[in-house]
């Protein structure tokens, strides 16, 4: 018996270590969300280049930055600026400038306007997908109409990349007048499908939802076959954005159908799976080689991003209100990850030489989509934060 | 959640009676000696016993370990493959023990062939996310069937037990598959 015994332990402990390590969920109250959120965007600020591009990467170990930019993430990075400033306006000029150098850097052409990267000379649609969501984000953070006009121009640009299944291509061709049509992103879908959502909500009248329910429709049930997906579904935060965005279109409901609905469902799915295993990494070379290095800010930010809408989708569609408790679980681990990874006040090596303080780094490196994925993560989870704590008075 | 029917179906094939059966049909074989009815009552009792804590204990055992359900589902299903396919190759576990009679009710009649690896992992994973009385209940079935194969001691019948074992194991792979699959395609 003590030899069976014997044998049980041996495998439970294997068990323990390699297949089911404790999770852990570190704490955080919305308070502590938003003071960390707000920290990401003074990363971002103090950063900020004159011309109103940001620090792309910074190697803390070597004090070295990167000569790369990209176009698709600062886009993103104001994105994330302007859904703060709806809480905190004292990032408005920085997004601002972010704004301002998209702007310096725009092409137009047959009535629409798109972002061209200045390094390249690329017009990606990732890129201006993520402006028309920065657009909307100051639209509904400011009530500014300023950028109406602006909005639509890259809006109609979008519906130049849009195809007739309701999916996009990826890059426009100067020297061709036209759409490459050979290549498209995983990432430039579901952020078209979120900036589009955003449209038929500020400007309802004016049919942007048809092209938007396309889309849906194609994430829902064609992009991971016709763009073969190894592990599908995609785990796309800026699908459940667009998801989230048409449940909460006026107007009769329900916004979604029923492709729309299990298409959101395997992106629960996914994106609670994958905070699971995150929350079972540690930051030690044992954790490293039998569950994968943790991940970057950039990575996880994205989970919560994607679980955050997925919670106000399932608090707003019947038909996922069961999930929603175990989404906003999983979101509060996601936050409550970021907040004590960040780098904050009275760490090592944090000084204004060395921008490290609100940032993320990974082996000693930090990229803007890091704090831009983060901050929204933060962000958007406080409302679970709270909705968690009440639930526990 | 599962329904009680289907919960009764991976219980049994976490236990495996048939396999349960054809052990102890062997250790008599061996011995040329019946079990009293009493030794299979009593390691039946146990069973219940520990299950029916494991089951009803299984959140706060997954509390203790700071493991989600959802993810422990993934290892369940991982000890519950590896007993079937064990089973699959040689039907039945053959624990070497010298106990006879009420001691024997213990080691190795109630454990480890009652209660064994796959069926603790599958209360510990169906208790948490089904509720400890249906898992219990679910389990009743096989603990039942097991307790009469138990007492009938069907000697004769080892080549149909080795059988129904080995199919039993198979289905316990299958079983352990699925569980693998909703611990990863849960949120």
């Amino acid at each position: 018996m003590a030899a069976v015994l014997g044998v049980w332990a041996v495998g439970a402990i294997g068990l323990r270590v390699v297949v089911v390590p404790p999770q852990f969920c570190p704490p955080v109250t919305s308070a502590g969300a938003l003071e960390s959120a707000k920290a990401a965007a003074g990363w971002i600020e103090r950063a900020q280049q004159p011309d109103g591009s940001y620090t792309y990467e910074f190697n803390a170990d070597e004090s070295t930055y990167s000569a790369e930019y990209n176009s698709v993430r600062h886009a993103g990075v104001t994105t994330s600026l302007y859904q703060l400033a709806a809480i905190d306006p004292s990032v408005l000029p920085t997004a601002d400038r972010g704004l301002t150098w998209m702007q310096d850097h725009m092409a137009r052409y047959n009535g629409w306007a798109a972002l061209q990267d200045p390094f390249d000379g690329t017009i990606e649609l990732g890129a201006d997908a993520l402006m028309l969501t920065a657009l909307a984000q100051r639209r509904i953070a400011t009530n500014d109409p300023q950028y109406d006009s602006l909005m639509h121009e890259v809006a109609r640009f979008i519906l130049v990349m849009q195809q007739d299944d309701g999916s996009f291509l990826l890059r426009w061709l100067p020297q061709t007048g036209a759409p490459d049509p050979t290549e498209r992103s995983k990432y430039a879908t579901g952020e078209s499908f979120w900036a589009l959502a955003m449209m038929h909500r500020l400007f309802p009248t004016e049919g942007w939802d048809v092209p938007t329910r396309k889309v849906a429709d194609y994430l829902s049930l064609h992009r991971d076959t016709v763009e073969k997906q190894k592990f599908p579904p995609w785990a796309d935060q800026w699908a459940a954005y667009g998801l989230a965005e048409m449940a909460a279109w006026p107007g009769p409901g329900p916004q979604l159908n029923e492709a729309n609905v299990t298409y959101a469902r395997s992106l629960a799915e996914r994106f609670g799976f994958l905070v699971r295993v995150e929350s079972q990494r540690r930051d030690n070379a044992f954790s490293d080689v039998i569950h994968g290095r943790q991940a970057r800010a950039a990575g996880m930010g994205t989970w919560g991003e994607g679980l955050d809408s997925l919670w106000r989708l399932s608090g707003l569609d019947s038909r996922l209100a069961h999930m929603q408790a175990k989404i906003g679980e999983r979101a509060a681990c996601t936050s409550g990850m970021l907040a004590e990874r960040q780098i904050k006040a009275g760490d090592p090596n944090t000084g204004p030489d060395v921008p490290r303080l609100g940032g993320w780094f990974t082996d000693g490196v930090t990229r803007m989509d890091d704090q831009q994925h983060a901050l929204s993560a933060l962000l958007r989870g406080r409302e679970i934060l709270d909705s968690r704590s009440k639930e526990q008075k | 959640m599962n329904t009680y029917w289907q919960l009764a179906v991976f219980f049994f094939a976490a236990i495996n009676p048939a396999s349960v059966a054809l052990a102890t049909a062997r250790r008599g074989a061996d011995r040329d000696a019946r079990p009293r009815w009493q030794t299979p009552a009593i390691a039946i009792v146990i069973a219940v016993v520990v299950y029916a804590a494991v089951a009803f204990g299984s959140e706060r055992i997954l509390d203790g370990l700071d493991i989600e359900p959802e993810s422990f589902r993934v290892a369940a299903g991982i000890v519950m493959a590896a007993v079937g396919v064990l089973i699959i190759w040689r039907g039945a576990f053959d624990p070497q023990s010298e106990d006879a009679g009420l001691q024997a009710a213990v080691f190795p009649l109630a454990l480890p062939l009652l209660v064994s690896p796959a069926g603790l992992v599958a209360a510990v994973s169906y208790g948490a996310d089904d509720g400890g009385g249906k898992a219990l209940g679910a389990l009743a079935v096989s603990l039942g069937i097991a307790a009469v194969l138990l007492v009938a001691h069907p000697q004769r019948a080892m080549p149909a037990l080795d059988a129904i074992a080995r199919l039993t194991g198979a289905l316990l792979v299958v079983v352990a598959a699925g569980l693998v699959v909703d611990g990863v395609r849960a949120i």
